[in-house]
């Protein structure tokens, strides 16, 4: 419990950061806790309070990011980290007030190792710059996520991301080679930029994915790529979404390094068939991608269409498939008059609530998890709701893929309470993938929203990551109650 | 209010997931969450809310601040897929903001400045062409009667005086019959316009209308971006049209050249390249703003340049509609003055990765701005194309 006057506080982050680099304004601590944060927009939109930092800094270095959480450790006050604000999952709203230590002044590229293929990066680098940069040196990092122009490279590391390219490039965890974090007590520590070791864990991948409650990541080493020659899209249509799961499966067993698969159930094929060429279809659409040389690509295109063909699917071609390239951030921002509606609805009227969800699951499991997952949500909401739900499966990998499925609730009676029936959708879905050996989520984090669903999500797991949070956070400052590490 | 009309608009753009972010030279600089244009939105918001209440309190002040840290430059729009009109939608909650009483008081002393000197940096208007060089004076004092006007604008009279010297110059040994306004050339009123002072801005139009109907006029070169949209767009949108052919001194440059009326003949080996102003790029251009029937002004500053002997233009990255905010247009720089030098240092550095020794800019805002941030930096030199096509003839 921090007893330090605000005042007191406000003026030694001036101290440490300087005085343009610590904010109180309200407009600030309110534009931090809504951005891409449906709960906090919620609260806003109907005139209730909205959780919010107290006073949010921009520490310019690793030095007074130690120096802040020192601080913030002496005075009890929590912390929270915060990056490119494009999460959803609450995970950077501050909902116990205190101190938020916002990293985009921390925005350099320190450095590329062009002859070790590697990058070293301050946490706070914007990942459209990032990758603007190096593709001006002839390379690439091979994350493109949806939020591309919105985001930051610690919050990938905070939230395990993964780009549109991920079947190819690997997520975040995949790419990083070293990190320097700064634990709770100030003190920093650093790992070292191999590719790969056995002196101990790896340590890096303690802190990847534990969205702040370990410590604030301030600097990381990612490899990176040379520029592709060739990038080759292309669309296929399969008669049902199992045989196209099946095609993309043995593409990969086959060896042939797809760099993107994503295809859509039968659902949302139909939708977006009518959206975007405005014709009935039936089926499932993939788009599958590759890169490299020109030899290898030709090869590998080659090798994937034909098992794609055996399991019936039909080649729409290359145009299908670069127009949803060229296209893909086009599905981020509020599309048409629907949309529209629908936003307004979600913060006005509560006659709507909708959301997504990322599961992923071993091939054996992953077919029965979704048609499950489907029942189980139009089971129970189809009733008093208008209820859709569908799905694109968009990461593959040798051993199993995720489903990305976006569902909808309409006609809400006014006096239903949304939030709580959010709670309800994630409480009828979560169960279904515990019992097909899969975890929610896949890319997204788990933030406070899906946190304290965590436990139900392992076998005895969480016990190990609640003592690591004990033995490194003992005063509980950094960002507490997300990954359901509430209390201790 | 002003901006009960964009309700909707606001509601969308405030809750869309960010994606102008980065883009905008504000966020990009100060990097505050609340400097983001979807946050600017959100902030109307909250001014149309406080309104609503009538509560004309700190949290309208507040947010009213807010909605300044923009330089309307529009890289938002030009960079959002659904093309949201961010810059026209803050200048109307700025109206709605001064109309209550609540502007920040550097938009304020602006409104001072422009009501005793008629101009908003409160240079004294009797003092407006005395900068000019004493055979631009020469010139002018010889001209009194052409059917073409040209107008300097402040900025250039004030603090970038070489500018007209070189127009001035080119203009007179093209043989054009022109002449200039002098002391009845007033403010454009766009910079006030712009910080919701709406009736200074009407009455500068006003008076500028009348002062420039009575030269009866067939053409009039407008040297500052800023002034030739005030001409095309906004002086119409107030019930100020101007019964004359308006055109850019690009444009008209690019005719003299084109006609032969003046020939670029003495070689500038040099390395250049072009900064759009986004006046020019973004707010003028069909392509890109189609509401705005103007001619496409993406060309003609580049056809000049390429016409000068020995020039090898260089086009950086971030050009056209894609064009980098200077960071000096009114406002900006009196009321966030380090977030302003700081946008200033992009284009400079844009043009250095090119290998520019001369960058190029068809602004008096944006050469006053390239020219204070690159002080004691290196040799990038900054020149207007009428200066480079006065070294060139």
């Amino acid at each position: 419990m921090s007893v330090i006057s605000q005042e007191l506080l406000k003026g030694e982050l001036r101290r440490i950061c300087g005085t343009r680099n610590v904010v109180d304004r309200e407009s600030d601590r309110i534009a931090h806790s809504l951005n891409r944060n449906w709960y906090a927009r919620t609260l806003w939109a109907r005139n209730r309070s909205i959780p919010m930092a107290d006073v949010i800094v921009y520490p310019e270095t690793t030095e007074q990011v130690s120096q802040v959480l020192r601080l913030a450790n002496q005075e009890k006050v929590p912390v929270t980290p915060f990056g490119g604000g494009s999460s959803g999952m609450g995970g950077n709203v501050a909902e116990h007030g205190g101190i938020l230590v916002d990293l985009k002044k921390m925005n350099r590229m320190l450095g590329v190792n062009e002859h070790s293929l590697m990058v070293t990066v301050e946490a706070g680098i914007n990942c459209w710059e990032y990758e603007d940069e190096l593709n001006n040196l002839g390379y690439t990092s091979g994350h493109v996520p949806a939020s591309f122009f919105c985001s930051t490279i610690g919050g990938f590391l905070a939230l395990r991301s993964a780009g549109r390219l991920s079947t190819g490039y690997g997520k975040i965890e995949n790419m990083a080679l070293a990190l320097e974090v700064v634990l709770p007590s100030g003190e920093v520590v650093q790992t070292r930029p191999v590719p790969a070791h056995a002196a101990g864990p790896d340590l890096n991948q303690l802190f990847i994915g534990s969205e702040g409650a370990y410590g604030i990541i301030t600097r990381a080493t990612l490899k990176i790529h040379p520029y592709p020659e060739e990038r080759r899209f292309r669309a296929m249509l399969f008669p049902d979404l199992h045989t196209g799961i099946e095609a993309i499966r043995k593409i990969l067993r086959s060896g042939v390094h797809l760099i993107i698969g994503r295809l859509y159930d039968e659902r949302e094929t139909a939708g977006l068939f009518k959206k975007t060429w405005g014709v009935e279809q039936e089926g499932a659409y993939a788009v599958v991608g590759f890169d490299g040389s020109k030899e290898k690509v030709d090869v590998e295109e080659k090798m994937a269409l034909e098992i794609c063909r055996q399991e019936g699917g039909e080649d729409l071609g290359r145009e299908k498939g670069e127009h949803w390239w060229e296209n893909r951030f086009g599905d981020y921002y509020p599309a048409d008059k629907k949309d529209v509606d629908r936003y307004h609805a979600l913060l006005g009227g509560g006659k709507y609530a909708g959301g997504t969800m990322d599961v992923s699951a071993p091939y054996n499991q992953i077919e029965d998890l979704y048609r499950e997952a489907k029942e189980a949500f139009l089971r129970r909401f189809s009733q008093r709701y208008t209820a859709d739900i569908y799905a694109h499966f968009s990461h593959w990998y040798k051993h199993g893929t995720m489903f990305y499925c976006r569902w909808h609730l309409s006609d809400i009676p006014e006096d239903d309470d949304i939030i709580a029936l959010y709670t309800d959708v994630w409480s009828t879905i979560i169960p279904v993938a515990v019992a097909h050996e899969g975890v929610i989520e896949h890319h997204h984090g788990i933030g406070r929203l899906l946190g304290r669903f965590l436990k139900l999500q392992d076998s005895g797991s969480f016990t190990v990551l609640r003592e690591i949070k004990k033995a490194l956070d003992p005063n509980n400052i950094m960002n507490p109650g997300v990954m359901g590490l509430g209390d201790y | 209010m002003h901006i009960d009309d964009i309700r909707l608009e606001i509601e969308i753009c405030g809750f869309c997931p960010l994606m102008c972010k980065d883009i905008c030279c504000f966020h990009g600089n100060a990097k505050t969450e609340d400097s983001a244009p979807h946050i600017r939105h959100l902030n109307l918001w909250r001014v149309m809310e406080s309104m609503e209440r009538t509560e004309k309190d700190s949290l309208l002040k507040e947010a009213a601040g807010v909605i300044y840290q923009c330089s309307l430059c529009g890289q938002c729009t030009a960079w959002c897929a659904r093309s949201r009109d961010i810059p026209t939608n803050m200048m109307a909650g700025r109206a709605d903001v001064v109309e209550a009483g609540a502007a920040p008081a550097g938009v304020l002393d602006i409104d001072k400045k422009t009501e005793a000197e008629h101009n908003p940096y409160g240079e004294p208007h009797d003092k407006r062409l005395s900068k000019l060089d004493e055979t631009t004076r020469k010139i002018l004092a010889k001209r009194k009667e052409g059917k073409t006007g040209l107008w300097l604008g402040c900025t250039t009279a004030y603090y970038q005086p070489e500018m007209a010297d070189a127009l001035v110059k080119i203009l007179d040994a093209g043989g054009v019959d022109f002449q200039v306004l002098n002391e009845d050339e007033w403010c454009c009123g766009l910079p006030q316009y712009k910080l919701g002072l709406r009736e200074r801005a009407k009455d500068l139009a006003g008076h500028n209308v009348q002062a420039l109907n009575k030269k009866g006029f067939e053409t009039l070169v407008v040297d500052c971006p800023e002034c030739y949209r005030a001409f095309k767009e906004f002086y119409p949108a107030m019930g100020h049209p101007l019964g004359v052919n308006i055109v850019h001194s690009s444009e008209y440059l690019r005719d003299l050249i084109n006609d032969k009326k003046i020939k670029p003949g003495k070689k500038i080996a040099k390395t250049l390249t072009f900064h759009d102003p986004c006046e020019l790029a973004r707010h003028s251009t069909p392509s890109v703003r189609t509401r705005y029937e103007t001619s496409d002004l993406f060309d003609p500053p580049r056809e000049v340049l390429k016409s000068i002997p020995g020039v090898t233009l260089q086009e950086m990255r971030w050009v056209k509609e894609k064009t980098f905010c200077c960071g000096g247009p009114v406002g900006v720089r009196e009321l966030y003055p380090e977030v302003s030098f700081d946008i200033g240092k992009k284009v400079p550095l844009e043009a250095a990765k090119v290998g520019a020794e001369t960058l190029a800019v068809a602004c008096p805002a944006c050469k006053r701005q390239f020219t204070r941030v690159t002080e004691g930096q290196g040799n990038l030199e900054v020149l207007s194309i009428a200066e480079l096509v006065a070294h060139s003839i």
